[in-house]
C-alpha cells in the first residue's frame, strides 16, 4: 500500500494496484486526502460511450498509486444535480431489485422474469416519454415524476406467479401471448405485442447467438423502442 | 467487514449528500483542516458520489467479497450505504438474489472495503435535464457566476445604423409638402391647425396682472413639480444618456458602468453631466454666482417688487415673478447659504429672493420640509420658497441681505392680512427702503438698534416688501432669492418663515398699510426692544402691532442687509418678527451683537421651534434642512438670552401673520404670535436689533424674541455650523429659546393650520433634533427649520401659506400631514377651540391666549380671528390666516404655554426652556412670561411649541387646527405636562415619539393648556 501523494490532480490519469491485486486505470474524478478516497472514472465495460464505469478506490488499502499522466488542464465545473432524479433511481432501483428477488422467491422461470424485464423497461420508457412530451416541468415534481414512473412499476408487478399489466392484463406461466388475459382492450393489445416481441427477440437473440451475423440487427432491435 | 444497518438508511448526524451539490471550490484537494465532515468538505467528491446514488455498485471488501448493491449515501468519513445489497456468491442464481438474500441496507466503513465500482454509470443522470425553458431559467437562475456573461462587440454598426436613421430628418415627406400631394391628387383638403385649436384652448398672453399671476403659478407649479425628487429621478432616467444596454443590460461594461457611476455622482448632485437636466441646487449654484451680496439689496427691492406683484396674485404672482430668482436661490440656499449671506447677504436674498423660493424647494426638498412643499401644491412650495427665503434673508440677511430677506418675510406675513395693493406699492418702497435699512442696518442695525428707529420707518416700507413675499407664490421668489444668499440654515429658517408669510401674506396685504403703521411702531418697539422689554414692543404693538410687525420684519430685513454683525441684532429683530426663521438668521447676528442675550433667548425659543422641525423632518427629507443647520450652527454661539422678549416678539409676529391681526393684531399679535415670527423671519426683528431700540412693541418682542431667536438663531446657527450636531446643539439652544420654541410653535401653528405646517414642522424639528437624535435624517431639514423657528414665526406663516396652498393644490403631496391640515384645518380648528389645542397654537389659542396674557390680548384679537379662520380652515386663505392667527393662537396660548413651561420645566425644555426661563425670569418673570406667554408663545412657547408644533406640524399638519395643536402639544407636553397633560413624556422623551404621539398629545395638551388659559 503506497503512501498517496496528496497531490492526486483532477483529471490525471492514474493506476492503482488493490490490496486485492486488482489493478484499476481511470482518469481521476475526484480525490479527497482526508478519507484518502479516490474516484476514477474508466471507460464503461459495455462499451457505450455515454457510460462509464466509476470506482471508488480506498487508497489506505491500496498497494501502489501511480499516475500516469499529469493533469494540465483545470478540472472540469461541476454541474448541478437534480436530486430528485437521483432519488428516483435509487428508488426505481431498489424496488426493481427488490421485486425481482421477490419474484424469484416466488419461483418465477427466468422466462417469466425475463418477460417481466422486458414489461418493465418497455413501460418505464413509455411513461418517461410521454412526460417528456406533455410537460417536461412535470419531471421537476418529484412526487408527479416519482408516481408516473412507480406506476409504471406498479402496472407490471408479480402477483404470485403471474404478471399483472396495467391491473387488467395478467400474465400467467408459461408467460406466452396467448396467456394475457384480461378485458378487451388497448391495454391488453398493447400488452400482447410486446409480449410477442419479447419473444421475437429472445428467438432473434439465439439465432444470433449461433450465427453472430445476426446480433448486430438483434441488438438494434431491442434498442428500438416500442412503438404504440 | 462491518455491516451496520440504519433505520433511515443514511447516518445519523451525517448530512445528505444528496441534493444539488454546488461547487464550493475547483480544487479537488480540501484542507485536512476540517475534519469533522472531510468528505463532505471535498466538493468534488462530494459531486460525484452524489451523482452515483441510486447506481447500481459492487463494493469489493478487503476479504474479497463482492457485495452487489443500489448505492444510496455516504457519510462523513465515505462510509458507503448500500440499499437491498446482497453477497455475490456462487450458489446465488443467475437470474439475481432472491429476497432472502438481501439487506435492505448496509453501511460499510472505509476501513473495511477496498473499492466500489459502478458499473455503466452514466455521471451526467442527475446533471442532464429537458432542454426546456423552464429547466434552462431553473438552472441559470440564480446560478449566473457558472459563466460570465460577455458583452457583444459587434453591435456598434448596428448602432450607427440607428443613430444615422435618427438624425437623418430630410428623410419623409414635409408636412405641407403632404397636404399640398393630397389636395392635389385626392382633392383631400387638409384641416390641419397647427395651433389645434380644435382641441385646445389657445392661451391668451396679456399683461394683466392676473395672468402674470397664474403665469407666474404656472412657473411655481413647474418649479416645484422639478424640484421634486421624482421628477428629478425620471428626468434623469431620461437623460441618461447610457444606452438601455448599459443602464438595463445584463452584461456590464466596466467601463460604460464606471462612466454612469461618474454620472450618477453628478447627477446626485442635481446637476447632469451633459447639462441635460439642470437639478434645481446647480441653477441655486448659479443664483448664488449671480447674486452678488450687495446686489442683494438691488434684488431685495426685486423681491419686494415681485412680492409686491405677488400681492397682488398674492403667492402666484411672485412665484411667477421669482422663477428665475428661485432656482438662482434654490442654488445658493442649498450649497452657498452661507457665503452669500456673508458676502453680500442682502443682494442676493433680493436677487435671489424668487429663486430663494425654489432654492428652498431645492434644499427643502432634500429635506422633508422643502420637499413637502414642493410636492405639495405649488403654494406649499411657494410658502416654503418664502419660508426659506426669509430664513435666509435672516440668515443672510443678518447681513444685510439676511435683514431684506427678513423684510420680505415680514411684510409677507404682514402683507397677507393688510390690502394687497397697499403692500405693493409698500413693498417697493420697503424694498428700496430695505435696501436702504439694510445697508444703514447693515452697518448699523447689527450692532446697533438705534439705527432700526430711524430703519423703523424704513422698516415700516420693507414690510410692504415683505408683505410682497408674503405673498406666497411672490414671495418664494423673493424668499428664495434672499436665502440663496444667506447660509443654508438660515435659508430654511426664512423660507419656512416666508412660507407662513405667504400664507399670512394675503393677510398681511390687508394689514400692509397696518404694518407701514407697524413699521412706525416698530421703531417704538426697537427701542423697547433694545431696553429688552417684551411690554414696551407689546403695547406698541397691539396699536400698530400688525404694522410693527412688519416694521419689525422690515428692520429686521434692514438690519440683515445691514451687516452680519447688524444682522445677528437684526435677525434677533427679525426672529422676532418673523419669529423663527428670521430669528435664527438674525439670532445669530443679533448675539453677536449687543442683543445676542435677547437673540439668544429668541433662539432658544427657535430652537424650541426646531424640536418642531423634527416632527418636520419626518415630512420631508430634511436634507435642505441641512445645510441650514450649518448656518445655524454658526449662530448658535451668539444665542442667548433675550430669549422671552423674543418670544414677545415671536407672537407679534404671528399676530402679524394672521392677517385678521392687521387690525387687532397688530402690535399685539405680531410681538407674541408666532406668526410675527415669522414674519420676523423676514429678519426685521433680528435687524431690529437696531430696530428694537427704535421700535415699539414689534422691535421690543423682536428685541424679546430677537434677543430670544437670537439666542435661538445663535444657536440654530450654532447647529448649522455644526450640520448634525449642531441640530443637537441647535436643538438644545432652541429649547432654551423657548420664545422661539413658540414662534416656532406659532409657525408649527401656522403651518399646522396650513398644510404647509409640515415644513415649519422640519424647521422645528431641529430643535427637535437635538432632543431625539433619531430625527437626524430629518434634522438636518429641522435644523434649517430651527432656524427657522426662531425666525419660526415665519416659518408657521410660511407653513400656513403653504399649507394653504397644499390645501388647495398639494394638500397632500408634500407631506400628508400638511395636506390634511389644510383639508382638515377646519374642522381641525374647530376642535382646537373647543379644546384643543392648544391653546397657542391655533386660533383657540390665540383667542385664549390673548385672554391669558396682555400683549396675547393684542395677539388675541387677532388670533381669534386667525383662529376662527383656522376653524374654518377649509378656505385657503383664511386657513392661511388662520394658520397665521392660529400661530398667532399658539402664540398666544404659548402665553399659556409659559406658564406651563415654568411649571412644568420639561426636561427637553429644560435644556431650552432654561435659557428661556432664564430670559424670562430675567426679564420679568412673571409679567414677561405672560408677556412670553403671549407673545412669547410664539417665542417662547412657539418653541416649545415650535417643538411641539414641529412635531404637532408632522402629526398634526393633516389636521389644521391639529396642526396648531399637535405642535402645541409636544411642546406643551412638556409644557403641558405641567398643565397636566399627559404629552409631556413625548416632547421629552423622543422626537419621534412626539411625532407619532404628538397630534394627541398635543391636542390634548393643547386642550389642556387652553383651559388653563382660559
Amino acid at each position: 500500500m503506497a503512501a498517496p501523494s496528496e497531490s492526486v490532480s483532477v483529471g490525471s490519469r492514474v493506476s492503482c494496484l488493490t490490496c486485492l491485486g486488482q489493478k484499476i486505470r481511470g482518469e481521476v474524478l475526484a480525490f479527497d486526502y482526508q478519507s484518502k478516497m479516490l474516484t476514477l472514472k474508466c471507460p464503461s465495460s459495455s462499451g457505450r460511450a455515454h457510460l462509464s464505469d466509476v470506482y471508488l478506490v480506498n487508497l489506505a488499502l491500496v498497494k501502489d498509486v501511480e499516475t500516469l499522466l499529469e493533469s494540465t488542464e483545470p478540472p472540469p465545473a461541476l454541474t448541478a444535480l437534480n436530486v430528485t432524479k437521483l432519488t428516483r433511481r435509487m428508488n426505481t432501483e431498489v424496488g426493481e431489485k427488490m421485486s425481482h428477488a421477490h419474484a424469484l422467491s416466488m419461483g418465477v422461470t427466468p422466462e417469466g422474469l425475463q418477460l417481466f424485464q422486458t414489461i418493465q423497461k418497455t413501460w418505464t420508457p413509455i411513461k418517461v416519454s410521454k412526460h417528456l412530451e406533455d410537460d417536461h416541468e412535470k419531471w421537476e415534481a418529484p412526487e408527479i415524476n416519482f408516481k408516473c414512473h412507480s406506476k409504471g412499476i406498479k402496472d407490471c408487478k408479480w402477483n404470485e406467479k403471474n404478471i399483472i399489466v396495467m391491473d387488467e392484463v395478467t400474465i400467467s406461466p408459461p408467460y406466452r401471448m396467448e396467456n394475457c388475459k384480461g378485458s378487451e382492450g388497448n391495454a391488453l393489445v398493447h400488452v400482447r405485442k410486446i409480449v410477442e416481441k419479447h419473444f421475437k427477440d429472445l428467438e432473434v437473440q439465439k439465432a444470433a447467438q449461433q450465427s453472430p451475423g445476426l446480433a448486430q440487427p438483434a441488438a438494434q432491435q431491442r434498442d428500438t423502442p416500442l412503438a404504440l | 467487514m462491518s455491516a451496520v444497518k440504519f433505520a433511515g438508511g443514511r447516518k445519523p448526524g451525517s448530512r445528505p449528500p444528496l441534493g444539488r451539490v454546488r461547487p464550493i471550490s475547483r480544487n479537488s484537494l480540501q484542507s485536512p483542516s476540517l475534519v469533522q465532515e472531510a468528505a463532505y468538505i471535498n466538493t468534488r467528491m462530494v459531486h460525484v458520489l452524489t451523482s452515483l446514488v441510486g447506481a447500481k455498485c459492487e463494493l469489493t471488501v478487503k476479504s474479497g467479497k463482492v457485495f452487489e448493491g443500489i448505492f444510496r449515501t455516504y457519510g462523513p468519513k465515505v462510509e458507503l450505504v448500500l440499499e437491498a445489497a446482497h453477497q455475490q456468491k456462487a450458489d446465488i442464481s443467475p437470474l439475481g438474489p432472491r429476497v432472502e438474500e438481501i439487506l435492505d441496507t448496509i453501511v460499510f466503513n472505509p476501513s473495511d472495503y477496498v473499492m466500489m465500482q459502478y458499473k455503466d454509470v452514466d455521471l451526467n443522470f442527475a446533471a442532464r435535464e429537458g432542454f426546456t425553458d423552464g429547466v434552462i431559467v431553473r438552472r441559470v437562475n440564480g446560478e449566473h457566476q457558472d459563466r460570465e456573461l460577455e458583452p457583444w462587440q459587434g453591435g456598434e454598426t448596428a448602432n450607427d445604423d440607428n443613430s444615422s436613421l435618427e438624425t437623418d430628418v430630410s428623410n419623409g415627406w414635409d408636412p405641407n409638402e403632404m397636404f399640398r400631394y393630397n389636395e392635389e391628387n385626392y382633392g383631400v383638403k387638409s384641416t390641419y391647425d397647427s395651433t389645434l385649436s380644435t382641441y385646445t384652448t389657445q392661451l391668451e398672453r396679456d399683461d394683466s396682472e392676473e395672468f402674470q399671476k397664474r403665469e407666474a403659478r404656472a412657473e411655481q407649479l413647474a418649479r416645484e413639480i422639478e424640484a421634486t425628487t421624482q421628477y428629478r429621478t425620471h428626468t434623469n432616467l431620461e437623460d441618461d444618456e447610457r444606452s438601455e444596454e448599459d443602464k438595463f443590460g445584463a452584461v456590464p461594461r466596466r467601463i460604460t458602468t464606471a462612466i454612469s457611476s461618474e454620472r450618477d455622482k453628478e447627477s446626485p448632485g442635481g446637476i447632469h453631466p451633459r447639462g441635460r437636466y439642470v437639478p434645481p441646487n446647480q441653477r441655486s449654484r448659479d443664483g448664488l454666482g449671480r447674486g452678488g451680496l450687495r446686489q442683494n439689496s438691488p434684488k431685495f427691492g426685486r423681491q419686494s417688487m415681485t412680492s409686491a406683484s405677488h400681492r397682488g396674485g398674492h403667492r402666484y404672482p411672485e412665484q411667477s415673478g421669482s422663477p428665475i430668482l428661485e432656482s438662482r436661490p434654490l442654488a445658493g440656499g442649498s450649497r452657498g447659504p452661507p457665503v452669500r449671506s456673508q458676502t453680500s447677504p442682502s443682494p442676493k436674498p433680493q436677487v435671489d429672493a424668487l429663486p430663494m423660493a425654489t432654492i428652498i424647494t431645492g434644499s427643502l426638498p432634500a429635506a422633508c420640509s422643502s420637499g413637502s412643499f414642493h410636492t405639495s401644491p405649488p403654494q406649499p412650495g411657494s410658502h416654503v420658497p418664502i419660508s426659506a427665503q426669509p430664513v435666509l434673508l435672516s440668515l443672510s440677511a443678518s447681513p444685510s441681505v439676511a435683514s431684506s430677506g427678513g423684510l420680505q418675510v415680514s411684510s409677507v406675513t404682514t402683507s397677507p392680512r393688510s390690502p394687497s395693493p397697499v403692500i405693493p406699492t409698500e413693498q417697493p418702497r420697503s424694498l428700496g427702503s430695505l435696501e436702504s435699512h439694510s445697508s444703514s442696518e447693515t452697518d448699523t442695525s447689527g450692532r446697533t438698534q438705534m439705527h432700526s428707529p430711524a430703519q423703523d420707518g424704513q422698516e415700516a416700507d420693507v414690510l410692504p416688501e415683505p408683505v410682497m413675499p408674503g405673498d406666497s407664490a411672490l414671495e418664494p421668489q423673493g424668499i428664495k432669492t434672499v436665502t440663496p444668499g444667506q447660509s443654508t440654515t438660515t435659508w430654511t429658517l426664512s423660507t419656512t418663515t416666508r412660507g407662513s408669510y405667504q400664507t399670512i401674506s394675503d393677510v398681511k396685504k390687508n394689514s400692509l398699510e397696518e404694518f407701514k403703521r407697524f413699521s412706525e411702531e416698530f421703531k417704538l418697539p426697537d427701542e423697547k426692544s433694545s431696553v429688552g422689554a417684551t411690554e414696551t414692543v407689546e403695547p406698541g404693538v397691539p396699536g400698530d402691532s400688525t404694522s410693527l410687525v412688519t416694521g419689525s420684519n422690515d428692520e429686521v430685513r434692514k438690519g440683515l442687509t445691514g451687516s452680519p454683525s447688524t444682522v445677528s441684532d437684526s435677525t434677533c429683530a427679525e426672529d422676532k418678527s418673523d419669529e423663527r426663521g428670521h430669528i435664527s438668521s438674525s439670532p445669530e447676528g443679533e448675539l453677536e451683537k449687543g442683543e445676542k442675550p435677547e437673540c439668544e433667548a429668541e433662539q432658544t425659543k427657535k430652537s424650541t421651534l426646531n424640536p418642531n422641525a423634527k416632527e418636520f423632518v419626518l415630512n420631508p427629507s430634511a436634507k435642505p434642512f441641512v445645510p441650514m443647520q450649518k448656518q445655524v450652527q454658526t449662530p448658535t454661539p451668539s444665542r442667548p438670552q433675550q430669549v422671552s422678549p423674543s418670544v414677545m416678539v415671536p407672537q407679534t409676529a404671528a399676530a402679524l401673520c394672521s392677517p385678521q391681526p392687521l387690525a387687532g393684531y397688530p402690535t399685539p399679535i405680531i410681538p407674541l404670535s408666532p406668526v410675527p415670527t415669522g414674519y420676523t423671519m423676514p429678519v426685521p426683528v433680528s435687524q431690529h436689533k437696531p430696530y428694537r431700540p427704535s421700535k415699539d412693541r414689534r422691535l421690543n418682542i423682536q428685541s424679546n424674541i430677537w434677543g430670544d431667536y437670537s439666542s435661538a438663531s445663535q444657536v440654530s446657527f450654532v447647529f448649522a455650523l455644526k450640520p448634525p450636531p449642531t441640530l443637537a446643539g441647535a436643538m438644545t439652544p432652541v429649547r432654551s429659546e423657548h420664545p422661539h420654541a413658540q414662534g416656532a410653535q406659532a409657525i408649527l401653528h401656522q403651518v399646522s393650520m396650513a398644510p404647509v405646517s409640515a415644513p415649519p414642522l422640519v424647521s422645528y424639528s431641529p430643535a427637535f433634533m437635538p432632543y431625539s437624535p433619531q430625527h437626524f435624517p430629518n434634522q438636518p431639514s429641522l435644523m434649517a427649520y430651527q432656524h427657522p423657528h426662531q425666525g419660526g414665526a415665519v416659518y408657521p406663516s410660511l407653513m400656513q401659506g403653504g399649507s394653504r396652498v397644499l390645501a388647495t393644490t398639494q394638500m397632500a403631496p408634500g407631506q400628508p400631514g400638511l395636506v390634511h391640515a389644510p383639508s382638515s384645518s377646519s374642522p381641525q380648528f374647530p376642535p382646537p377651540d373647543t379644546a384643543p389645542h392648544p391653546q397657542t397654537i391655533y386660533a383657540h389659542p390665540s383667542q385664549a391666549a390673548s385672554a391669558h396674557a396682555g400683549q396675547a390680548q393684542h395677539n388675541r384679537p387677532v388670533p381669534s380671528p386667525v383662529q376662527h379662520q383656522p376653524a374654518q380652515g377649509p378656505q385657503p386663505q383664511q386657513a392661511l390666516y388662520s394658520t397665521a392667527l392660529v400661530s398667532q393662537g399658539p402664540h398666544t396660548q404659548a402665553a399659556g404655554y409659559p406658564p406651563p413651561h415654568p411649571g412644568q420645566p420639561q426636561p427637553i425644555y429644560a435644556l431650552h426652556h432654561p435659557q428661556h426661563h432664564s430670559y424670562n425670569s430675567p426679564a420679568a418673570l412673571a409679567p414677561n412670561q405672560q408677556v412670553h406667554m403671549q407673545s412669547g408663545l410664539p417665542s417662547m412657547g412657539p418653541q416649545p411649541h415650535a417643538a411641539h408644533t414641529a412635531q404637532v406640524v408632522l402629526m398634526a399638519h393633516p389636521q389644521s387646527s391639529a396642526h396648531s395643536g399637535p405642535p402645541p402639544p409636544p411642546p406643551h407636553q412638556g409644557h403641558l405636562p405641567l398643565s397636566g397633560i399627559p404629552s409631556m413624556p413625548v416632547s421629552s422623551a423622543t422626537p419621534f415619539a412626539y411625532m407619532t404621539l404628538q397630534p394627541q398629545r398635543e391636542r390634548l395638551s393643547v386642550v389642556s393648556t387652553r383651559l388653563r388659559l382660559p
